[in-house]
């Protein structure tokens, strides 16, 4: 059940400025904050070992698996697995209906965003609230995250509050203090009243059964510890193998984020306290499909940092919201396409100026870009309408670099008919949506070779 | 087939074309987490002031007591200072001790509701280890009470001997995160780095986003306590 990937409303949102000053300055912010944070630690060697025991355990992943499903019930705990999204909904809503649970917080999770979870569980007729400040904004305001750590970095200060006013009929403030003062007396309440709390999963630890989640506010502490259900969402490939593999990714993690040494809260959730339940529903939704083509499988690596959207050149200039998905910027366009389908969004792959910036500041070292070159190249496989016309106009300007009388023959051509169809005031409908939106490169009136003998 | 078993075959059946394979070999995992250099007496006092300047970059405050004696007293004067009238603290014998000396604290037993947790404006936990490197404090908590102090009140108090303290996340610092997990404990062990904090609006820092405003650490026998 992930969002659905529409193209037209991408293309909306693309025309609109929402690519707010907000957004890049944040960026910006981060990326100060993280690289002073990296030059404390041997950078480069945490990330070599992470990679290395990513690759280990998605290499053991079925094995991993089975021994968490095993621990986490030892604990206390109850598995459950969801093949896709809607699945993963269903069970929460059959274990709200379980517990008699009217009333649900949680904390911030990409996969819940994935399933819609707010939104489903509302339609089941469970108040469902978001309790991290950026996702209770963006809930508050009826929209969609727009960066994978900071939710509502695409609004201003004054957009908040001017939400907090109109929703919750508070009066006017732009102070950031005062606005997270507001959140937080209305959200303490919702903690008491709740029956359940919803969490994500930074990491499973197969050898224990246990679940770590990072956070910075105590949301996800209270989200978790006090309703008397706490129910953990855990992508199939959020598994490490041993706690003793936890510190490269602690170490990683923040650094790479937000530039913090370490988050404020490591939560490390060891199963229910007597007269409390805790579920964990591990979820496949597209991930699978990521696994079985070894050209995607490294992306099943991240740790959902956000670092790659940071130093993303396209996603600095048109936020998150254009990519349609769930998650925005590199890592977006790389998993998104493999998880929804290469029909449905085939495109991502094209928004990266392939810089390679994102590679770089991966703290996994997931190769973004090699896997955004493969996946345009799916892309282009599959069959879609213009791909004939597409691949005989590709054919024939390889045949004109073949040899040099066909250069020479094909840029005579380009240049008598140039200006006339930079001239007509109707093109077909390919040619003109091409040119709607590029202008055709000039060709000079003579070849260098022609100038230099004319010149002699 | 169940759910289970279709995302297992999955997984399996994917898994039988191999990655390409690029540097480091895939069982490195195997290999111990990295270890730091541990400290010695010598070692102390330097351990001690990185501790207070780290949790200072994260907005929280150190105080160095002389010996476990002097704990409850320089714990009151703090909360008395700061007017805090609602004190509930961890069962254990170090933060209970450091909360003998308050008026009316409560100590978290088998009677605590979630009434006094929620009216409390202050909490003393027992911090298990001290990491230098981050100015972090590791917590356990075994019950749903004690789960939800470092987070309700106002401000957070932690109590720690030197002898806890480590320089960064070696193997014996994190034995009390790592320990109850392994000894099937339930409940949450915490690594708490400073007061909770929000950066959501504009990237702005603020304190106190849902849990504590405050957090002070207590160590006592430091040098120059």
């Amino acid at each position: 059940m992930m969002r659905a990937f529409d193209r037209q409303k991408v293309a909306r949102d693309l025309r609109r400025p929402h690519a707010s000053p907000s957004l890049a300055e944040g960026v910006q912010r981060s990326l100060e904050h993280k690289h002073a944070a990296q030059r404390q630690v041997d950078w480069q060697a945490l990330r070599r070992r992470a990679h290395a025991i990513k690759a280990y355990a998605i290499a053991n992943l079925g094995e991993l698996l089975v021994r968490f499903e095993n621990e986490f019930a030892a604990r206390g705990g109850t598995v459950l697995w969801a093949r896709t999204g809607q699945e993963a909904v269903e069970h929460v809503v059959a274990i709200c209906r379980k517990h008699a649970v009217t009333s649900v917080v949680k904390g911030k999770s990409m996969l819940s965003e994935e399933l819609d979870l707010c939104a489903h569980l509302q339609a089941a007729g469970i108040e469902a609230v978001e309790t991290d400040l950026g996702e209770f904004i963006v809930q508050l305001a009826g929209q969609r995250p727009s960066h994978i750590v900071a939710p509502a970095l695409h609004l201003s200060r004054a957009d908040v509050g001017e939400l907090f006013h109109d929703e919750l009929g508070v009066p006017f403030t732009d102070d950031p203090k005062g606005l997270s003062a507001i959140a937080r007396e209305r959200l303490r309440t919702r903690y008491l009243a709740a029956g359940l709390g919803v969490t994500g999963a930074n990491f499973g630890i197969a050898e224990t059964g246990t679940i770590v989640v990072v956070e910075n506010e105590g949301n996800g502490g209270m989200s978790a510890g006090t309703p008397p259900v706490h129910v953990a969402l855990m992508g199939i490939e959020k598994l490490i193998p041993r706690l003793e593999d936890l510190p490269v990714f602690l170490q990683l993690l923040a650094r790479a984020g937000t530039g913090q040494k370490l988050t404020t809260y490591t939560h490390h959730f060891l199963g229910p306290e007597p007269g409390k339940a805790a579920y964990c529903i591990i979820v496949d939704a597209g991930r699978t499909a990521l696994l079985a083509d070894p050209k995607t499988r490294e992306s099943l690596y991240c740790i959902r940092c956000g670092a790659c959207l940071n130093v993303c050149p396209i996603y600095r200039r048109v936020g998150g919201w254009a990519y349609g998905g769930v998650y925005g910027g590199p890592i977006g366009a790389a998993i998104t396409p493999p998880m929804v389908g290469i029909g449905a969004a085939g495109e991502l792959p094209f928004a990266s100026t392939l810089c390679g910036a994102c590679r770089e500041e991966c703290p996994v070292d997931i190769d973004l870009p090699q896997q955004l070159v493969y996946l345009r190249r799916r892309a282009f496989e599959r069959p879609r309408s213009g791909r004939i016309i597409e691949s005989r106009a590709m054919r024939a300007f390889a045949k004109s670099m073949m040899t040099l009388g066909a250069y020479r023959r094909a840029l005579s051509i380009a240049r008598a008919l140039a200006p006339i169809a930079e001239r007509l005031p109707w093109k077909p409908a390919w040619l003109g949506a091409w040119m709607g939106r590029r202008s055709a490169p000039r060709i000079a009136p003579q070849t260098f070779k022609e100038w230099w003998r004319q010149r002699a | 087939m169940n759910a289970r078993d279709a995302i297992l075959a999955a997984i399996a059946d994917a898994l039988r074309s191999p990655a390409p394979t690029r540097g480091g070999a895939s069982d490195e995992s195997a290999s111990p987490a990295a270890e730091g250099a541990e400290s010695g007496p010598a070692g102390a006092a330097e351990l001690a002031s990185r501790f207070r300047d780290e949790l200072a970059l994260v907005d929280g405050e150190t105080h160095f007591v002389e010996s476990a004696e002097r704990l409850p007293r320089a714990v009151a004067d703090v909360v008395r200072r700061l007017g805090l009238s609602a004190v509930i603290a961890q069962s254990s014998a170090r933060a209970s001790h450091a909360a003998s000396l308050i008026d009316g604290a409560r100590i978290v037993d088998s009677a605590t509701t979630m009434r006094d947790v929620d009216s409390a404006d202050c909490s003393i936990l027992e911090g298990r280890a001290l990491l230098a490197d981050t100015g972090s404090a590791i917590v356990v908590a075994s019950t749903w009470a004690e789960r939800l102090l470092p987070y309700f009140p106002r401000m957070c108090i932690v109590v720690a001997d030197i002898s806890d303290l480590h320089s960064g996340m070696t193997r014996d610092a994190l034995s009390p995160f790592f320990g109850p997990a392994r000894d099937r404990e339930r409940g949450e062990a915490v690594i708490i780095t400073g007061p909770s904090r929000t950066a959501d609006i504009e990237k702005i820092i603020v304190l106190g986003a849902h849990g504590p405003q405050n957090l002070v650490v207590f160590i006592t026998g430091a040098p120059g306590g």
